[in-house]
């Protein structure tokens, strides 16, 4: 009963963070002058005709000078009538050339997300149950460096040892290459180690210090008393009741350190996914485009927020329904 | 120190602990928690580990089988379980000992239960861990102890997860996981002190009742002198990591042999001029002055109590309970004879193991009349105030 | 009870520290007495003459003249906000620590157990002193431009002393990039860090001590914001808006607070329950005096922890975004020279690889000093 009703209010609440979302971006459009329009008019400018006449052509064209409520409506609807316009530099729908490029975007993040989970976890539970060993040291140095390294340097670096200095992998992304191929596996190994080293030390930090406040808890001493072996302790106890915490920080740490890593990553590698869209987009000045590259992480984020809420009803049955 | 092997030609006790230290290295030193302790413990009998915080009675306790955290506590010693010692035996050896033989029950049920599975399945997991039985077999074993800890409706409440459950319900379902493995010794540590008064009593008495039921021996933990008189059949007196007393309970309450045990005892209310406290700090665990460790709490000390090592337990003279029910500060009927030896004392009839009682007090040694302690004292005056 | 024994490791340094989160900061403060109230008044004065020189700077001396004559220094607008921002340090961190001698000497004994976070607390000096004093000694990289003395390597790769780290493609030596980078990293991670810190306290005290519709209506918007990637936001803002290292500053401290602001809810929330405060209200102390005087005073162990590991975020973030080209045009970011060097790369690998390593180290020696800082203050 009061699951249920939980479940129902975090629905609603990705909704309405969902419509909140796409109103910011409406209302940021609606205060800042027009881009696509200026970019219209200066190319007329530039052949020969009337600045102003031309930008308040296009606007006229496109229906922005309507009231803005109107136009409020309006932008609601195409947005989730999945009408997200059409994108002049890439001379497709927005739609179509997103189709496109999360292909090569989904190829380096989803290994990037079971890595930083996987790895981030195993590394950070290790070196709680083994503090004060050398591993347990080595595994902080790795955490202290990953956190700290910045990502693009790291890449650049990378590229200068293993593609120009040794020459074993390729220094940029080919998207001929075929999806499934050692040759594509060999262009992905950087974008992936570079992408996941934060996150998997954001990761291992954080689990190791979950696991060590619970392996002094009472109840893993209760367990150890049971005449429970070590794995036993770690898998039923610890890491069962650990996953409560640190499934809050997957969803919501991993995507924003990703989201961010991906715009760089693809730039370096020259991988033509989402990220590399974005750019173009605003670099271009393609407000459709610009839009739907922003929304789509920002829905990413909110569902994948709503799944963590969902999680916590699976993982913890101490969950207070009605304080959340 | 080793002067109590001399009756060992009794049968072998369950237990024997012979000069345990237990130490943690910390960034200020070497905390020596259990620095020497020696006791024994009989199949089927009670003995109670009774100190202040901090006395090293809980770190004595998860020594046995190793629970306390290790590194960096280390263990030295003999803890003879059966006959085999157990700072010798394997990882693997005491942990399928823990659960099976040697079980425990923890201080605060409200932390010692994982808040994500539900309380059948932390019963049944002894179950699992210990016999290759089904999930099924496991459960329904889980359901029947839940029953034997008086449970209400215990197929309900196995599927219900901890903080469902009171305090009470809690501590029974620990003492339920206890039994599971149908063990020889329950390690019960402070068992009691995180429930309210009449739980308490209740838990008490189900101890008490499978106890007798399962035939196990019970090696309780406490500060409370109360549950002490109630449960125990023999008591071991620690202070700062050493054992003060070892007496049968009659012999404690009765004619407490040590300062520090007639401190405690004074303690208790309606018993001595003392209201709840006795004055003054444990010595520093890392670095403690020489003589005896109470030396400096001890209203007779005098100054060879402050000198050289802690000193030796030694038989405390049989004569001194004559008068039962003498209270702290009467004089005893017949002082012990200055220069009684040892031997003449452990040969009297009474002294078998059980009854075997000895004091690390100076004033219990040769040199020393232990009459001096019976002289007029008030506890309050050895320190200042005390305003705890 | 729960402490019964001694604890395995630290217990006595876990004593302490309990202790110490005991203490009514409040008491404290005033035990100098008079002393605060001629703090504040100091305070006031240095702020009303940044603000006196602020209007001077920009109504009588015309744009192009430099501020501070005798050093040609011109302050631009973020400069400005870094002058305020290390006034307003010096008598809120500073000077409380200068006071409290006993205190911070016991902050230092905690705090130099850990080697690796001293010798990174030295390094964060000098780039502190170098990122402030440096751009007045050493000539801005554009108007060191000398085609002559492009790519020059650095003196341990061949190079000569005269541009010990080399040149870069335009013949800027590497060693003044990367001085006038130290003065970006400082001013983003600072402004930045005092923007966010702020709110996030305010905003944390205030949802724990109203509860109720207050408290829900900051949380649920706390929530939404954790949800929105800043970073993204950021690049659609400053597609909107044009790059500009204030308005980078200000959309960081604006939309990174909202993890500050959960972590002090929690601990005022905490400490809200304390015997002090209770006290405080009892006697009838008003709520913002008591919030002001009391809850915030004792979420700081919390704060400052935060606000230190929150500083490298800032300054990677920055560099980020002036790596993919979003940064501001005019300032000499090191995420803008590294990403300059990537095309030469094979050839002049230094340019792009010198400027990284001062960013990586300035970014881990935060991330030291601020975990020491946690252990130190807040030793759980």
């Amino acid at each position: 009963m009061g699951m249920k009703w939980y479940v129902v209010r975090r629905v609603a609440w990705a909704v309405v963070a969902t419509y909140l979302a796409v109103s910011l971006t409406f209302g940021l459009l609606m205060v800042t002058p027009n881009a696509g329009a200026d970019v219209a008019a200066a190319q007329a400018a530039a052949s020969g005709q009337d600045y102003d006449a031309v930008r308040e052509r296009y606007l006229e064209r496109r229906g922005l000078d309507r009231p803005v409520e109107e136009q409020y409506v309006d932008y609601m609807t195409n947005i989730l009538t999945l009408d997200w316009g059409y994108s002049f530099s890439q001379g497709e729908p927005v739609l179509a050339a997103i189709g496109e490029a999360w292909v090569y975007s989904a190829q380096y993040f989803v290994p990037s997300i079971l890595i930083s989970a996987l790895l981030g976890y195993g590394i950070g539970l290790y070196s709680a149950l083994n503090r004060y060993t050398p591993t347990d040291y080595l595994g902080s140095f790795v955490a202290y460096f990953g956190i700290s390294i910045p990502n693009f340097w790291f890449a650049i670096v990378l590229i200068l040892l293993f593609g120009v200095v040794f020459r074993l992998l390729p220094t940029f992304y080919d998207s001929g290459v075929a999806l499934l191929s050692v040759q594509n596996a060999k262009q992905l190994l950087l974008p992936v180690v570079v992408l996941s080293t934060a996150s998997v030390a954001g990761q291992m930090r954080y689990s190791r210090a979950q696991a060590i406040e619970y392996a002094r808890s009472a109840f893993v001493k209760t367990a150890r008393a049971k005449g429970a072996s070590e794995w036993r302790v770690l898998t039923r106890h610890i890491l069962r009741v650990a996953l409560v915490p640190l499934s809050t920080i997957l969803i919501a740490d991993v995507l924003a350190v990703l989201f961010a890593g991906s715009f760089i990553i693809e730039t370096i590698f020259q991988i033509p996914g989402l990220g590399r869209l974005a750019l173009e987009a605003i670099q271009q000045r393609d407000t459709p485009l610009v839009l739907a590259t922003t929304l789509i992480p920002v829905f990413i984020a909110i569902l994948g927020n709503l799944l963590q809420d969902l999680a916590y009803v699976a993982l913890d049955p101490r969950i207070d329904y009605g304080d959340r | 120190m080793s002067r109590h092997h001399t009756t060992t030609d009794q049968t072998e006790p369950l237990l024997r602990v012979t000069d345990l230290r237990t130490q943690f290295r910390t960034d200020d030193g070497v905390v020596r928690a259990v620095d020497g302790v020696s006791f024994g413990l009989n199949a089927g009998e009670t003995v109670c580990l009774v100190g202040e915080s901090g006395s090293g009675k809980t770190v004595t306790a998860e020594s046995i089988t190793r629970l306390v955290d290790c590194p960096p506590g280390e263990i030295s010693g003999r803890i003879e379980f059966r006959g085999e010692d157990l700072t010798a035996a394997s990882e693997d050896r005491l942990r399928s000992l823990r659960g099976a033989e040697i079980a425990h029950v923890f201080q605060n049920p409200q932390d010692a239960l994982n808040p994500v599975h539900t309380v059948g399945w932390q019963v049944a997991e002894v179950v699992q861990i210990h016999e290759s039985v089904s999930r099924r077999a496991a459960r329904k074993r889980a359901v029947d102890l839940l029953d034997r800890v008086d449970i209400p409706d215990p197929a309900a409440t196995a599927d219900a997860y901890p903080h469902e459950l009171s305090g009470g319900m809690k501590q029974r379902v620990l003492v339920a996981v206890a039994l599971a493995g149908e063990p020889d010794l329950l390690i019960a540590d402070e068992p009691t002190t995180a429930l309210d008064v009449t739980i308490q009593a209740q838990i008490l008495d189900l101890i008490a009742d499978l106890q007798a039921e399962f035939d196990m021996a019970v090696l309780f933990v406490t500060h409370d002198l109360g549950v002490v008189a109630r449960v125990a059949d023999r008591v071991v007196v620690l202070y700062a990591g050493k054992v003060m007393e070892r007496a049968p309970v009659d012999r404690l309450f009765d004619a407490p042999a040590h300062p520090y045990s007639r401190a405690l005892l004074a303690c208790l209310p309606g018993r001595g001029e003392s209201n709840g406290a006795i004055p003054g700090n444990l010595p520093d665990a890392t670095d403690p002055p020489p003589g005896c460790r109470f030396a400096s709490r001890c209203p007779f000390a005098v100054e060879d109590c402050h000198e050289g090592d802690h000193p030796p337990l030694a038989p405390v003279a049989e004569d001194t309970d004559v008068e039962a029910g003498a209270t702290v500060g009467d004089p005893p009927a017949g002082s012990a004879p200055l220069a009684a030896s040892s031997a003449e004392r452990s040969a009297s009839p009474d002294a078998g193991p059980d009854r075997e009682h000895v004091a690390a007090c100076l004033f219990h040694g040769e040199d020393y009349d232990a009459a001096h302690l019976d002289r007029e004292v008030a506890w309050s005056a050895a320190e200042g105030d005390h305003g705890e | 009870m729960a402490g019964d024994e001694p604890a395995p490791d630290g217990g006595t340094a876990r004593g302490a520290g309990t202790g110490f989160e005991g203490i009514d900061w409040t008491a404290v403060d005033d035990a100098g007495s008079a002393g605060p109230s001629a703090a504040v008044t100091a305070e006031v004065l240095v702020l009303l003459g940044l603000a006196a020189a602020l209007v001077y700077d920009y109504v009588v001396l015309a744009n192009e003249a430099p501020t501070v004559g005798v050093v040609g220094w011109d302050v631009t607008g973020v400069e400005w906000l870094l002058v305020v921002v290390l006034v307003v340090g010096a008598f809120h961190a500073a000077l409380p620590l200068a006071r409290n001698r006993r205190l911070t000497a016991y902050y230092w004994r905690q705090f130099r157990k850990n080697r690796a976070a001293v010798v990174s607390l030295g390094f964060l000096g000098v780039v502190f002193l170098v990122g402030l004093v440096g751009p007045l000694i050493w000539t801005a990289p554009n108007e060191a431009i000398d085609y002559a003395a492009a790519y020059q390597p650095p003196v341990f790769a061949g190079g000569s002393w005269e541009h010990a780290l080399g040149t870069d493609a335009q013949g800027r030596p590497i060693w003044h990039l990367i001085v006038y980078g130290m003065r970006v990293s400082l001013e983003v991670g600072l402004i930045s860090m005092v923007f966010a810190i702020s709110i996030g306290t305010v905003v944390g005290t205030a949802a724990a001590y109203f509860g109720g519709y207050v408290d829900e209506a900051l949380m649920r918007y706390v929530d939404l914001q954790q949800t929105f990637p800043v970073f993204i936001l950021l690049l659609l803002l400053i597609y909107l808006y044009g790059a500009s290292l204030l308005l980078i500053i200000a959309l960081y401290g604006l939309f990174s607070w909202e993890g500050t602001a959960r972590l002090v809810r929690s601990e005022a929330l905490q400490r809200g329950e304390e015997a002090y405060v209770r006290a405080a209200e009892a006697t009838g102390a008003g709520r913002w005096w008591t919030i002001r005087r009391h809850l915030i005073p004792n979420v700081s162990s919390t704060v400052i922890t935060a606000a230190t590991l929150s500083i490298p975020v800032f300054i990677l973030g920055e560099a980020s975004l002036s790596f993919l080209g979003f940064g501001d045009p005019d300032v000499f970011s090191w995420g803008r020279t590294i990403s300059a060097g990537r095309s030469d790369l094979p050839n002049a690998p230094w340019i792009s690889t010198i400027p990284g390593l001062f960013l990586f180290l300035t970014v881990l020696a935060f991330n030291f000093v601020g975990d020491a800082l946690r252990d130190a203050i807040d030793p759980r």
